[in-house]
């Protein structure tokens, strides 16, 4: 069995590439339907088809391939550089950046766009990447922090682009489009440019294939065997860029490739280095074509509005869940170096007040300081009278739904044993989206109890696929965040389609996902405090199980704790609340991941210690996420996550990077 | 409780079997292991040793045959029943990321206060016991991480002992250890068991190393129990030669004159 196993892969990206092909010659044949009758001279109908035939479908189909190969190339590269198996060009923010970049081009220097595209591009992804490097540097590029660093910046930059979008309204709505990445093609301009980058950026990898084979070994031997270790790197690093960044000039945002290539080229048994090299391209070309070829057929006659780089996901992510558990030997030890421990804070009760006087201080800020035509005004009085019942249901929705969203990380860390478990990153914040998309498409006007049910019925089925997956053997901890990813990229995959169809429930679903409170009035801030209060009030009845689960099944259950019931209701928790906190305040908040590290870094290391502490940081993170929301870009509304990334992101950053590293 | 003149075995074992990927790992495995009495599991490596253990401690279920402790049947046995009755350390501790050690021993109480009870006086009491009994009182507050490999090793013994159950499940507690580690701690275990009247179960590498702490050695090979006695009766170059297909011979120890095997 287990030798015919890589022949069944062999043949599954065959049929697949098969299929690619088929799907491509009936878009080839519908424009050399009618051949012209002998003699006669073609009409301008066939001039027509020739024509869109060589300019239009063929370049498409040849851009999807290089667009394909070339990310599939990023991405291995930069896995193997960083001997971090999510690293690639979205996670570590090169697309975001250079979209970034891009998008601010466009506004404010459009004659410079339309000179320098790629270079703009570029300057976006390279400075995106040495932030990310810069930070992480101290800690030896660690993968852990690798990854929260690169999923920080990204999601700002992510953010920074829709605001942007939003802020100027439909006039860049087409943007938004381009940013899921439309193949559609005017030339083989593009073809050429991408095909060129790839050109270089392979004969770069095979001359740097030693050191490359080296590097993925650790530091000090890749010293020893007289590597020059940083050149290398940062050339190998450099190459990768270009060509996400080239990518992302000429097609637009297309994420997920560059991820999935190399894992599926591992899982599919590529061992060697030369193997993967192959490999991934390949399978990056395969799944873009494909994925291309389906957008196009579906798309039919309504004319296309689903970006590609949003629907690879929704190929790429069922194949890389179905691929992950079948495959042995896939553990990276790299992922295994925790975060280093932290220090234990002698007086946890003491640490907890003063994080709960600054919550408190944060709300006070947040309600009687504001920014208006005026400038700075401090509401006293009658004022602050009148301004509370905007601003109170606003600080209450905040505050209620950041404390939600941290236990709910804090609860998902500790059941999974997992620093970098989070309902933003295993997808269950994006599953309650579409939960929500379900119930706005199927329901005309759904209220708030239907919308809290429908996003509540996404975020614990998302999660309990997660958990299914993670209580297979051998399924470790980077399999799971795969797995997570995989399906938050299918999910946003299907949020994106939905928003691409410009309908008014796309822009209710854009709004959403930006994460805003602006409307929130003071019947959502009964409903979310209330909710919070009840959710948050069980907690402590689970700290035992908390303060054993990290410990590992094995020990959980030696010790007679029932581990399925423990997990499954505690799963079952960590949803309601993820599904309660998002319907407001949006899926990418990212408070859900920080809050819980803040207050294990801060020093507060007991189950119920940390999670009062996470509460009290998630929702004064969220409190003065949401006044910055509201006063930095007056009269505009920023949305919620970004000030939520910004603020608490460098702080993690900085004390990951200040705890030593764990001896032995 | 135990009938006045008819004591239940620790475990009885019947016809157990287990297979994975087709492939048998332990087939028709009957034996009856006594209570208060310390046995060695050692056999070459994918004897079944560890899948054994696991079984006995209830982390797998038999592919076949049954299993008893104490009299009943393990499958009707609750989580914390079973985990008041058999303690175990598996091969590979897990990392307790901002632990401290008296917290780590703690967990051993789970089974007696459950997820709501009060942590109570009796409790505190067992934890402190344990703590005091592994010579672990000067690092009580420091975090385990911080310890060295035999210190660590002897948390998790420590923690098997607040569990306060009639059976210790050791797999491979020495393999991290260095040869003063493996004796303290090897010696830590005996005491114990003795002075509580508890039995153990330990999976170990080392043949002298079991043939110096265990009242019996159960040797295992390609998922059967091909002998089962005394140190003295295994201990003979004949049945090391069976159990490892390697040619050994035994001197007398110069002080004590117990058995030491060694290869030839």
């Amino acid at each position: 069995m287990a030798e015919r196993a890589p022949m069944n892969r062999i043949l599954l990206w065959g049929g697949l590439a098969i299929l690619a092909a088929c799907l491509s010659t009936v878009q080839v044949a519908g424009h050399l339907a009618s051949p012209a009758p002998a003699g006669a001279s073609p009409t301008g109908a066939d001039w027509l088809d020739a024509i869109i035939l060589y300019h239009s479908v063929l370049p498409r189909i040849a851009v999807s391939l290089v667009a394909g190969a070339a990310l599939g190339l990023s991405g291995l590269l930069l896995q193997r550089v960083l001997r971090n198996p999510l690293a690639e060009p979205s996670t570590l923010g090169v697309s975001a950046g250079a979209q970034l970049a891009m998008t601010v081009g466009l506004l404010y220097a459009p004659a410079l766009m339309d000179r320098a595209r790629e270079g703009v591009a570029l300057a976006g992804g390279l400075a995106v990447v040495g932030l990310i490097l810069a930070m992480t540097w101290r800690r030896g590029l660690e993968p852990v922090a690798v990854i929260l660093a690169g999923m920080m910046v990204a999601l700002t930059a992510t953010m920074a682009s829709a605001a942007l979008i939003l802020a100027n309204g439909d006039y860049l709505f087409s943007i938004f489009i381009w940013g899921g990445g439309a193949l559609a093609q005017q030339s083989w301009g593009p073809t050429l440019t991408i095909a060129l980058r790839l050109l270089v950026g392979l004969a770069a990898a095979v001359l740097l294939m030693r050191p490359l084979a080296i590097l993925g070994l650790d530091d000090a031997s890749a010293r020893s065997l007289g590597v020059a270790l940083n050149a290398t790197r940062f050339a190998v690093i450099g190459v990768a860029v270009w060509l996400a960044a080239s990518v992302t000039a000429e097609v637009g945002v297309i994420g997920f490739v560059g991820l999935a290539a190399p894992a599926l080229a591992h899982l599919s048994g590529a061992r060697t280095q030369s193997q993967k090299l192959v490999a991934a391209p390949l399978i990056g070309a395969v799944l873009l074509w494909v994925t291309d070829g389906l957008v196009q057929l579906l798309a039919g006659a309504n004319g296309e509005r689903v970006p590609t780089g949003a629907a690879t996901a929704l190929l790429g992510g069922p194949l890389l869940l179905w691929l992950l558990p079948r495959l042995r030997m896939f553990e990276w030890p790299s992922l295994n170096n925790r975060p280093a421990p932290s220090r234990r804070s002698p007086h946890p009760r003491l640490l907890i007040g003063v994080i709960a006087l600054l919550g408190l201080a944060a709300a006070a800020l947040a309600l009687t300081v504001g920014y208006g035509p005026d400038g700075w005004s401090l509401a006293t009085g009658s004022l602050l009278d009148r301004l509370l019942a905007w601003r109170g249901p606003r600080v209450a929705v905040a505050a209620a739904a950041g404390a939600m969203l941290a236990a709910a990380g804090m609860l998902l860390q500790r059941i999974t044993a997992n620093p970098l478990a989070s309902p933003e990153i295993l997808g269950v914040g994006t599953g309650s989206g579409v939960g929500l998309t379900a119930a706005l498409f199927l329901v005309a006007a759904p209220g708030i109890g239907l919308q809290i049910a429908a996003s509540a019925a996404g975020a614990v089925l998302m999660l309990a696929a997660m958990l299914a997956l993670s209580l297979r053997a051998g399924f470790g901890p980077e399999r799971l965040l795969l797995a997570g990813i995989a399906m938050s990229a299918l999910c946003s995959a299907v949020l994106t389609a939905v928003i691409a169809t410009g309908t008014p429930q796309a822009f209710t679903l854009l709004r959403w996902l930006s994460g805003s409170t602006n409307d929130a009035g003071p019947a959502d801030a009964w409903f979310c405090a209330g909710a919070a209060v009840l959710l948050l009030a069980a907690l402590p009845l689970a700290s035992r199980w908390l303060e054993i689960l990290p410990l590992g099944d094995v020990t959980a259950r030696s010790v007679g704790l029932p581990v399925q019931r423990c997990r499954i209701l505690l799963v079952l928790f960590a949803g309601l609340l993820t599904a309660a906190a998002a319907l407001f305040v949006g899926p990418l908040s990212f408070v859900g991941l920080i809050a819980p590290h803040l207050a294990r870094l801060a020093g507060l290391g007991r189950a119920t210690e940390q999670g009062i502490g996470a509460v009290l940081i998630g929702a004064g993170l969220m409190v003065v996420s949401d006044w910055l929301a509201r006063t930095v870009a007056f009269p505009y509304q920023l949305p919620l996550g970004l000030f939520a990334a910004l603020l608490a992101g460098p702080y993690l950053i900085w004390l990951l990077s200040r705890a030593s590293p764990r001896a032995g | 409780m135990p009938g006045p003149d008819h004591t239940p075995a620790l475990y009885e074992l019947d016809a157990v079997g287990f297979s994975a990927a087709g492939r048998p790992i332990l087939s028709d495995l009957s034996l009856r292991l006594e209570q208060g009495r310390i046995y060695g599991l050692v056999g070459p490596n994918g004897s079944g040793k560890s899948t054994l253990i696991r079984m006995l401690a209830r982390q797998q279920p038999p592919g076949a045959g049954r299993i008893r402790c104490l009299g009943t049947e393990i499958a009707r046995i609750g989580e914390r029943d079973f985990a008041r009755t058999v303690a175990y350390m598996p091969q590979f501790t897990p990392p307790a990321e901002g632990m401290t050690v008296r917290e780590l021993v703690a967990l051993g109480r789970f089974p007696w206060h459950g997820a709501l009870g009060r942590f109570g006086a009796e409790d505190a009491a067992k934890v402190a016991e344990a703590i005091a009994e592994t010579n672990l009182d000067a690092f009580a507050d420091r975090l385990v991480d911080s310890l060295s490999g035999g210190e660590r090793q002897r948390v998790w013994l420590a923690m098997m002992l607040a569990q306060d159950t009639r059976c210790l499940l050791l797999d491979e507690p020495t393999s991290a250890l260095d040869i003063a580690s493996q004796v303290e701690m090897l010696g830590l275990v005996r005491r114990l068991s003795r002075a509580r009247g508890i039995g153990a179960v330990i999976v170990l590498h080392d043949i002298n190393m079991a043939a110096r702490v265990c009242d019996e050695i159960l040797a295992m090979r390609g998922g059967a129990l091909i002998a089962q006695g005394t140190p003295d009766a295994i201990m003979t170059g004949e049945t090391l030669g069976a159990i490892y297909r390697l040619a050994m011979g035994i001197v007398p120890h110069p002080v004590t004159g117990d058995p030491i095997g060694y290869v030839l």
